[in-house]
Order: structure tokens, then C-alpha cells, then sequence
């Protein structure tokens, strides 16, 4: 009885374990790394083997590379290669001999995948403008994955493709799963560089690919311009580049680049402008726009103005400009002056 | 005596009615002629522009327009004489300069009137008289087919699309079509009887190929509403908005979808005909080209929408320098905004050879300081001609004589 309890007893941690871990396998000692982890089409890689059992060293390695030997040789654990176009796996094989005469074989595919990221600011900029609208604290952006993935035979499309959008590391809320290829959000309202980052993925995660877009959110900017009734406000010449004003009466209009806000009359966007130092009342239903008669002999007149927005408490902005008068240039032009032969 | 008294009656009577009817004829008189004089104060009486090809609104204009600081701003002298190989074609602001043969189209900012400059001879041509005020852009899609963008306000923006009909006098003839929808925001064309336009749909932008005859097909949406188009031989160039302080891309729209490009360059813009590009590091730019799809950097340091390839040999890029370059790391944005204006120099470049060479210094030769964008070249490689953004005037220079 003694005797079949200690067999029992024997067998018992043997059935434990045959129950709970699958059966021990030996297992490759050896890694293969790949830099740029998720290459383009084209990209050169770097492929790194280590290993912190076998002693790389002093052991044999022979590299394939889309079945070619490229290098072999002792301690050989680098070697470069160039990824194909786009669907043309790179298939690796690494066969090690080590110091002991033990032989272990890497074998593995890369596909070469790229994803870039378009974005726009939804915020204001005039039409006219050909520049990129930039985000400010507070505004809102959308951003657009370009993806190139394919296979041998397949090019995989956008919506079959999984996302994972991320802004500083947190996770976008709503703007991961398959087809997301575009994502919505409001920048962190404290003025600073966010990075945008977004990992794309085959559904088998057979690929992969990711993109990383720096956002500068900044302070609104103010840009001052002549408003005339035949151009309208006159586009390609700030008054910050030509102060001058060869008129006796003239409208100036201010544009708040990248402020939050669809239309310069927004409400969101309260306006205090000065003109010489004191408050200038202006029309509430046209808040951009003031008219000053400058023909009345000051050469140099200082306009400034302020903007600050009612939801974004850092977007705000000011700004002063000193508008250089030719008052004869004025005079001439002042229909109320000028001297006509009758 | 009673019947001298009836006579004297009648004699005063008749005298007084005399009196009071000359008294009417010149109260009368002198309304009319103070009438007559307000009519014409008005204009009423003015007789109907004629036979001058720029029309008498181009002259008023020009008068509004016209700077001290430049030697030809008359308009009649750039109606009559042969110009020089640097000349202004019009004092008027101008947009969407276009080369059809030796010929150079164009419209007129305030107006929208559309016009043709010879710069062989001088001639300058209304073709369309039609009221189209605050034109900010025109995208040409054949020698009488173009869309017209007019921008009242700050926000607000139409495209119009017209065919200009044959004059039958020599003030110009007439606009005619329709506006495109409402909320379209990007127009460019393709090909020579088509163009394509981005219109905001929802949360979204359609882009949609529409034929000079009215046939539209929708060939792609994308949730971003912010591209500039450049038509190529191969598709278009989507390139995002250049700025100098954030990163963009441009790509290749082939077969319905986007492929890079240009991936993350500061500052990226590209030429008119989407076969330059420049980026910008720490504000300067760098001009870039790509040789059997590698990239190749060009020794000017100017932006892309300075340049243009010479289409009779290809090898050969013209490219405005500036001067000096704004020592701003916003270097792009503050150009786009007015904010900064270069002074330019027309060099000549062989890709080939890497050789380039002065064609003009237009502030050394003629004392005129330039900032050239939306540059074009005739077919012929003769004539470049530009917008001068520090007067928003077209120019035409001859880089061979």
C-alpha cells in the first residue's frame, strides 16, 4: 500500500504539469532585429542578430536574403538590405552555427508598407490664403492616414486596414478600429508641440506600418491689410510689409489667422482696437474693419488692436502698427481739399 | 374813354402775359440746362466706350492703379508701342496668367474683364466685358473656356464657370455660363477640355471631374478639405498647404488614391506644372526635382512657385531668385500672408550640366524691384510672364532675343 501511495505521489506533480504547460519545446536562442521596424518600400534596412545564450562571436552565421547568400562569416551579425516596391516581401534566412556546433535557422518575411499623415486645422484663415492653417490651443484638427499596403497578389484598401490613432501617447477616443483612416479631435488647450502618431495594421498584423506628425498649437496671429472698395482687402501686401497710406481716408481691416472661428464676425471673437494710444470704437456688425481719416496732418499713426476668444482662453492675440501717412499724397487725394479748375 | 380804357386793358393785359411767358421760357430754360448739367455729371450723356482695345474702364482703372515708382505705368504706352523685353502688361491688378500660343490671357482683379497681350507687338485686347468683380484667381481650360473665382469678403469665395463669347464689338465680348456649387474650394485643370474641383460635402470633400460641356464625374472624397492641385502629364499633384513650420506631404493622385510623394518637408510647395518643389529648412528654401524618380536638389535658393520648366527643352528651368531672403524661420507663411517681399533676379538653369546663368535683373536693369509668383512660359520658350506681388500686376520678360 506504502508503495503505490509513493508512485501516486510521484506522479501527481508530473500530471500537474503535463495539465498545465504545454510540452517544452527548444527554442531558438537567437533574435532577429530589423531597423526601421516597419520599413517603406525602397527603405534600407539594418538586420541585427542577437542572442544572450549563444556566443554570436565566436559562431558561424550565414545570411539570405530573398534566397541569395549576401554575407556569412564568424561574428558576421549585421547586415543591410533594401526593401522592395511595394508588395514584394523581403524574406530573410539566418542559419547559425554556433561555437558548439549547435545549428539554428531565423527565417521570417518583412512587407514593406508606408502610412503618411495629412491633417488640417479647422481654423480661420481668409480664403485667398494659400498658406497651411495652423492649430491653435483649443482647435479642432482632422487628420488623414495615406496608406500603401499590399501583398503579392493584393492591394489591401484602406477600409480593410485597422488603426490605432494616438495624440502624446493617449489613445484617440472613437478614432481606432478598421476603416478609421481619418480621425477627429481638439488640440490640449496649453500652447506646446503634440505628437500625432498613428499604427496601421493588416487584420492578421501580418503588416505593419505607423506615421508620426508633429502639432505645433500657437497663439493666433494678427495681420493687418488695406481694404479698398475695388480689391477688396488687398491680399498680397500686408500693411506690416507697406505701412504706408496715400490716402485721406482709409479702411484697414485685421485678419486673425488661426483663431477658432469661421468668420472674422464670429461673436466667439471679441475685438478692442486703438487708434493713437486711445480706444477706437468700431462697428460691432464689422468688429475687422476701421475707417480713419488720416489726412489731417498726423504722419505717423499707431493703430493696435486685440483679439481674445470667448471658449479658448489662450487664444489671444495683439498687435500695433505704426501706418506711415504721406499727407501730401493724402491731401491730394482728399476730395474735400483738393482744388479743382472750374 | 371807356373804350381807351378797355384797349389800355387789353394792351397791359396781353404786355403782362407776354412778360410772364418769356419770365416761364427762361425759368424753364434754366432748369433744363441745370438739368442737362447734372445728366452729365451723372454720366448719362456719356458716350459709349469704343475703339480702344483696353476700353475706357481699363484707363479709369489705370489711373487708380498706376505707381510713380514705375517708368511705364501709362496704359496707352503698353496699348501702341512695341514693348521692351521686360514689360508690364498692365498696371491693373491681374490674375490667372495664361500662355495660348505667343499670346498671353488674363483677367483683371476689380473687374473680371478678360484680356489678351501680344508681347510681340504690344497689343493688349479685351475679349469679355463682362462685370465679374474681385476676381482673385481664373483657371483656364481652353482659349474661351475658363472658371473665374471672385472673393467679396475675407470668407467668401464663388467660382464661376464661362465660356467667353465671340465680340461683336471692340469693347470685348461676354462672359456667359454658370457658378459652380457653393461650397467648392480648390479648382485645377485637366486636360484640355476638362477640369476637376474639390467641393465640401458634409464632413467631407468630394472631387469631382467636370467637362467643358457640363459631364461631371465624382472620382474621389477624402475628409480633408485643404489641397492644392497641380495638374501633370501622369494625374495630379495633391500637395497639402506649405507652411514653414509644419511638416507636409505631397502626392501622386493615381487610379483614385494618394501615393507619397514627398513625405514630411517643411515649407513644400510645388510649380505650377507639379514638376518643381521646394522645402524650406530653418526658413530657406530648397529647390528639389525628381530625375527616373530620384531626387534631385537645384542650386537655386527660391521657392517652387518661382519656377517653370521651359517646355520646348526640358532641361532647362527658369527660376526667380530673390535677392536676399527673408531671415524668418516662417518664411513661407509670412509670404503668403503680404507679410514679406523679395526682390528677384531671373536665372536660367541646364539640369544637366548644373549650369545656370543671369537672364535679368529687373532692379539692377530697370530699378524695379520684383516678387514673382504664378509664373508661365509660352509654348515656345520665349516669353515667361508673372504676377509681381508687391503690385499684383502681370509681366512678361523675353529670356531670348
Amino acid at each position: 500500500m506504502s508503495r503505490i501511495l509513493f508512485v501516486l505521489l510521484l506522479l501527481i506533480p508530473w500530471s500537474i504539469s503535463a495539465f498545465s504547460f504545454p510540452p517544452l519545446a527548444v527554442e531558438n536562442p537567437i533574435q532577429v532585429t530589423l531597423t526601421p521596424t516597419t520599413p517603406k518600400p525602397g527603405d534600407t534596412v539594418i538586420l541585427q542578430a542577437s542572442s544572450h545564450i549563444v556566443d554570436l562571436d565566436r559562431s558561424v552565421l550565414a545570411w539570405r536574403i530573398n534566397g541569395a547568400v549576401v554575407k556569412g562569416g564568424v561574428g558576421e551579425t549585421q547586415v543591410h538590405a533594401v526593401m522592395g516596391v511595394l508588395g514584394e516581401p523581403l524574406t530573410i534566412q539566418l542559419v547559425t552555427e554556433s561555437f558548439e556546433k549547435n545549428v539554428y535557422e531565423n527565417m521570417f518575411q518583412v512587407y514593406p508598407a508606408n502610412v503618411v499623415i495629412a491633417w488640417d486645422a479647422n481654423t480661420y484663415a481668409p480664403v485667398f490664403f494659400k498658406g497651411r492653417s495652423l492649430p491653435s490651443p483649443g482647435a479642432t484638427v482632422t487628420a488623414y492616414a495615406v496608406t500603401q499596403f499590399a501583398t503579392e497578389t493584393t492591394i489591401i484598401e484602406p477600409q480593410a486596414l485597422m488603426y490605432e490613432w494616438s495624440l502624446d501617447g493617449k489613445t484617440l477616443p472613437g478614432g481606432s478600429g478598421i476603416g478609421k483612416s481619418s480621425a477627429t479631435f481638439t488640440m490640449p488647450e496649453f500652447p506646446g508641440t503634440y505628437q500625432l502618431r498613428v499604427v496601421v495594421q493588416t487584420t492578421d498584423g501580418k503588416i505593419e506600418s505607423h506615421a508620426a506628425a508633429q502639432l505645433t498649437s500657437q497663439s493666433p496671429l494678427l495681420s493687418l491689410y488695406r481694404d479698398t472698395p475695388l480689391l477688396g482687402v488687398v491680399r498680397t501686401s500686408s500693411l506690416l510689409w507697406d505701412p504706408r497710406i496715400n490716402d485721406a481716408e482709409a479702411t484697414i481691416a485685421v485678419v486673425p489667422y488661426y483663431a477658432s472661428i469661421t468668420t472674422v464676425k464670429d461673436k466667439k471673437l471679441s475685438y478692442a482696437w486703438k487708434f493713437d494710444e486711445k480706444p477706437f470704437q468700431h462697428d460691432p456688425n464689422d468688429p475687422n474693419r476701421i475707417t480713419l481719416l488720416l489726412g489731417d496732418g498726423r504722419a505717423r499713426p499707431r493703430a493696435a488692436v486685440a483679439i481674445q476668444h470667448r471658449d479658448h482662453i489662450l487664444q489671444t492675440a495683439d498687435h500695433a502698427w505704426t501706418i506711415n501717412v504721406n499727407q501730401e499724397a493724402a491731401a491730394a487725394n482728399n476730395p474735400f481739399l483738393r482744388q479743382f479748375d472750374l | 374813354m371807356r373804350r381807351e380804357i378797355i384797349v389800355w386793358i387789353a394792351v397791359g393785359a396781353i404786355t403782362t402775359t407776354l412778360m410772364l411767358l418769356a419770365g416761364w421760357y427762361f425759368f424753364i430754360r434754366n432748369q433744363e440746362n441745370q438739368l442737362t448739367r447734372v445728366f452729365e455729371g451723372r454720366g448719362f450723356e456719356a458716350t459709349l466706350p469704343e475703339g480702344s482695345g483696353v476700353g475706357s474702364t481699363g484707363f479709369n482703372l489705370a489711373s487708380v492703379f498706376s505707381s510713380p515708382t514705375i517708368a511705364d505705368a501709362d496704359p496707352s504706352a503698353t496699348n501702341t508701342n512695341t514693348p521692351s523685353r521686360l514689360w508690364r502688361v498692365s498696371v491693373i491688378p491681374s490674375v490667372g496668367l495664361q500662355f495660348f500660343g505667343s499670346e498671353l490671357y488674363y483677367a483683371e482683379q476689380p473687374t473680371g474683364h478678360v484680356f489678351k497681350a501680344n508681347p510681340e507687338t504690344g497689343a493688349v485686347e479685351r475679349l469679355s466685358a463682362t462685370l465679374l468683380p474681385r476676381v482673385t484667381d481664373v483657371v483656364w481650360v481652353a482659349t474661351s473656356s475658363l472658371i473665374v473665382q471672385q472673393t467679396p469678403s475675407l470668407e467668401e469665395t464663388s467660382y464661376f464657370a464661362g465660356r467667353i463669347e465671340t465680340a461683336t464689338t471692340t469693347n470685348g465680348g461676354s462672359l456667359v455660363g454658370e457658378y459652380l456649387p457653393k461650397d467648392v474650394f480648390v479648382v485645377a485643370p485637366a486636360g484640355e477640355s476638362a477640369f476637376m474641383y474639390g467641393v465640401r460635402a458634409g464632413s467631407s470633400a468630394a472631387f469631382i471631374e467636370r467637362t467643358i460641356s457640363g459631364g461631371e464625374k465624382r472620382v474621389w472624397t477624402n475628409p480633408l478639405s485643404h489641397w492644392i492641385i497641380r495638374p501633370t502629364g501622369a494625374g495630379y499633384v495633391f500637395v497639402e498647404p506649405p507652411s514653414s513650420v509644419a511638416l507636409g506631404s505631397a502626392f501622386m493622385f493615381s487610379q483614385n488614391t494618394l501615393v507619397p510623394l514627398v513625405q514630411n518637408a517643411y515649407g513644400l510647395m510645388v510649380s505650377r506644372f507639379g514638376d518643381l518643389f521646394s522645402e524650406t529648412r530653418s526658413g530657406t528654401p530648397v529647390l528639389f526635382t525628381f530625375k527616373d524618380g530620384a531626387r534631385t536638389d537645384l542650386p537655386f535658393v527660391t521657392f517652387a512657385e518661382k519656377c517653370v520648366r521651359d517646355p520646348g527643352k526640358t532641361t532647362r528651368v527658369y527660376c526667380a531668385v530673390p535677392t536676399e531672403f527673408p531671415k524668418q524661420r516662417d518664411s513661407v507663411d509670412a509670404w503668403y500672408r503680404g507679410e514679406v517681399h523679395t526682390s528677384d533676379r531671373w536665372f536660367a538653369l541646364d539640369t544637366e550640366t548644373n549650369v545656370s546663368e543671369l537672364v535679368l535683373s529687373p532692379e539692377g536693369e530697370y530699378g524695379v524691384p520684383l516678387d514673382v509668383s504664378d509664373v508661365t512660359i509660352s509654348r515656345d520658350g520665349l516669353y515667361l510672364a508673372f504676377i509681381d506681388t508687391i503690385t499684383s500686376t502681370p509681366w512678361v520678360l523675353r529670356v531670348r532675343e
